[in-house]
């Protein structure tokens, strides 16, 4: 038995979504909320195996509560049921922790078949969601660290290879002190490297200079 | 004129040579021979005399003739009047004055010319020459006979004959010219007393003033006398004291220079103005310079009105365009879904039934209608206002404009940011989205480009937003139209949360937009804490 909450604000969204779920045997509606806020306190105090959630709710939206419920039932699987397309949300809210995105007004046979394999444990990756994914790892994929900065980052990558203070670089590019440590702050994570000694090491390594 | 005498002169040592010469003849010759040479050196003798008459008379004649010169053309026209009043002498520049040829102006009373308002005038004045001696002056103004007036100082005097006034005779000087001189003096003087613009001249050497009319000196709060002498500087606000120097330079340069400042009231207020300044040269060739000042307080106001009713109007159709797109994604979305979940149901219920096969095919067009449908309300919804904005913030919606902007021209947008979601209320976000969005749509137009970078990034104090091209840019010497209503429109939600936004080409092709605004929140927060 697949224990389901579904958290809609349309009530007839709710209803129709139950009415096609409940249709297999193996799956059960054990709650409906309307909102993010109600879904987290019902799920405070009881349990179940798949939460459903749309995006868009009055109060609590789908995505704090997807943050909210990593947070407090890590184990807890949640398929983002949305009316937007794909392109929008789907792969930064996976990379969030949901378990599958789907749009609303799929098939029900798509809907019936993402439940019963989130329920096994998987992912639910559709066609087009699985398209965004490799597109994204292949972006990456082949290139030097240096090479994923761009133009103005590897600029200044370049001035604290060559041994310049924030301060400095600020004056010479006319930003902020506070900018440039945005900056730098982003060029360490996108290269993974911890410090100025560790990117001025891999500055020469690799022959960078300005 | 003078004439020549008719003779060659002869000098007075050939004469008393020949006399010597004479003399010692007589001793020599009869009586006869000696009377004939008396009468002889007596012609010589009158000769001479009738010479030295006619010389005489020759150097009179020039000098009579140099004063009958003076008399007829000098600058001043003269006058001899009768007692009666009646022009009896008149010299030729008097003639042209009253534009009558002297004949005719011989016997008609002077009274004729002068204008009926001053007769009086002139009369005492007549009477006044006649009985007591002693120059009388006094300002008339005359018609002549083609209705043409000018203006006369008039000097009188009386000629005596045995003891009495006979006569009187007069002097006109045409002060016309200086009369209209001062009158438009008068106007200019008038002009510049009443102007709601303050005015000042002001001394190059020492930059202080010299002159101010009452204007400049209410719009300063001081009387005009404590203008004078005040140093120029002194006027500007601390915050355009910077800039005086500068300002002075480009004026000493051009000889021209108009700015916006800030000025300096005597209490110790200030004033937005424009100023308009010029150098001049005075006869004695010193320069000075002389400023227009116009308090743009009011147009300030206007201005900052105008712009806060944009920034609204902005505001209003963005939070429009949101309440739109929510309760078409809650009333309208919400139907069409269950509307469609309806038609999935009926067709697998439907599916059942061998003698439901036909009507199969209606519930499965409805549902493909219903996805129609689906599809142009999230179409309409994204285009008022992308959700993903404020579910995920700026960062993931531009990153998500770009792949869009990618599939729609082929040209690539990479984006680069880290943010921290909160830090950005929602009308930084709609606006930096907006900016994104407005320079995408130049990018695909006009630039040419192949390739898009994106910078953004939200720190404690501002959020940059960064966007280049390598297309062609912008041709050289060519700015940014400001008459754009995309750049412009830009410039003012920009302004209006006080941020700031540069266009430029890059050197070596492409053009780079930058807005930067200021994150006011937390500097809140510190406040309160």
């Amino acid at each position: 038995m697949i224990r389901i909450l579904v958290t809609d604000d349309h009530a007839i969204v709710r209803q129709g979504l139950a009415r096609i779920l409940e249709k297999n045997q193996e799956m059960k509606i054990v709650a409906e909320c309307c909102n993010g806020i109600d879904a987290l306190n019902w799920l405070r105090s009881n349990d179940c195996d798949i939460a459903l959630i749309d995006i868009s709710m009055p109060g609590m939206n789908g995505i704090d509560l997807l943050k909210q419920l990593r947070e407090e039932k890590p184990k807890l699987s949640v398929l983002v049921i949305s009316i937007y397309p794909e392109d929008q949300y789907a792969v930064r809210l996976i990379k969030a922790g949901a378990a599958g995105y789907l749009t609303k007004g799929c098939a029900p046979a798509i809907l019936v078949e993402a439940v019963s394999q989130i329920a096994s444990g998987k992912k639910y990756i559709s066609p087009i969601v699985a398209e965004m994914l490799a597109n994204e790892f292949n972006s990456q994929e082949g290139k030097l660290p240096h090479e994923n900065l761009s133009d103005r980052e590897y600029q200044i990558f370049l001035l604290l290879a060559s041994a310049k203070t924030v301060s400095e670089i600020a004056e010479a590019l006319a930003l902020s002190a506070k900018t440039i440590s945005t900056y730098r702050s982003r060029i360490l994570e996108k290269m993974h490297l911890r410090n100025n000694a560790e990117l001025m090491h891999y500055a020469i390594e690799k022959q960078l200079s300005v | 004129m003078s004439k020549k005498p008719d003779k060659p002169e002869l000098s007075r040592n050939d004469t008393e040579e020949e006399l010597a010469h004479l003399a010692l003849q007589e001793q020599q010759t009869h009586p006869a021979e000696a009377l004939l040479h008396e009468f002889q050196a007596q012609q010589i003798e009158l000769e001479m005399q009738n010479e030295e008459l006619r010389r005489t008379q020759a150097a009179l004649e020039e000098t009579r003739d140099r004063y009958v010169d003076l008399y007829e053309f000098a600058p001043l026209g003269y006058l001899t009047l009768s007692r009666g009043g009646t022009i009896t002498e008149v010299n030729l520049t008097g003639a042209r004055l009253l534009g009558v040829e002297r004949k005719q102006l011989l016997h008609r009373s002077f009274d004729s010319f002068v204008i009926p308002e001053q007769h009086d005038r002139w009369n005492r004045l007549l009477s006044n020459t006649l009985q007591r001696s002693g120059a009388n002056s006094c300002m008339l103004t005359l018609a002549k006979d083609d209705g043409e007036c000018i203006q006369v100082h008039l000097d009188s005097q009386s000629l005596m004959t045995d003891g009495r006034p006979s006569s009187v005779s007069v002097a006109l000087t045409d002060i016309t010219l200086l009369a209209r001189t001062e009158d438009s003096l008068h106007e200019w003087q008038q002009f510049v007393e009443y102007a709601s613009w303050g005015m000042a001249i002001g001394d190059v050497t020492n930059q202080t003033l010299k002159r101010v009319n009452p204007a400049f000196a209410k719009m300063h709060g001081y009387s005009v006398e404590e203008m004078i002498g005040k140093k120029s500087i002194d006027l500007f606000a601390s915050e355009s004291k910077a800039g005086y120097a500068q300002y002075f330079n480009t004026l000493l340069d051009a000889g021209y220079h108009a700015f916006e400042c800030v000025r300096l009231r005597n209490d110790g207020s200030t004033f937005p103005a424009v100023m308009d300044a010029s150098i001049i040269k005075g006869f004695d060739g010193k320069a000075n310079y002389i400023v227009s000042v116009k308090d743009f307080t009011e147009r300030k106001d206007a201005e900052r009105r105008m712009r806060e009713l944009t920034a609204h109007i902005q505001t209003i159709r963005e939070e429009e365009k949101a309440i739109i797109a929510r309760e078409i994604h809650d009333d309208l979305g919400g139907t069409l879904t269950a509307l469609k979940m309806e038609a999935y149901w009926l067709a697998e219920e439907l599916s059942a039934s061998n003698k439901a096969e036909p009507l199969l095919r209606h519930v499965e067009l409805i549902s493909q209608l219903t996805e129609n449908a689906v599809n142009v309300t999230r179409r309409v919804i994204t285009g008022l206002r992308p959700t993903i904005l404020d579910d995920l913030g700026l960062l993931a919606a531009l990153e998500w404009q770009a792949e869009q902007f990618y599939k729609h021209t082929g040209i690539s947008c990479r984006v680069n940011g880290i943010e921290d979601k909160d830090k950005l209320d929602k009308q930084c976000s709609i606006a930096l989205f907006r900016i994104f969005q407005e320079t995408l749509t130049n990018v695909a137009r006009h630039s040419g480009a192949s390739r898009v970078e994106v910078e953004f990034h939200c720190c404690d104090e501002e959020a940059m937003l960064s966007v280049s091209d390598n297309g062609c840019g912008l041709p050289d010497g060519h700015t940014v139209a400001s008459t754009s209503y995309g750049l412009r429109g830009m410039n003012e939600r920009v302004a209006q949360l006080g941020g700031k936004i540069s266009f430029g080409s890059r050197p070596g092709g492409g053009y780079t937009v930058t807005a930067t605004l200021p994150l006011y929140v937390d500097r809140r927060k510190e406040e309160r804490a």
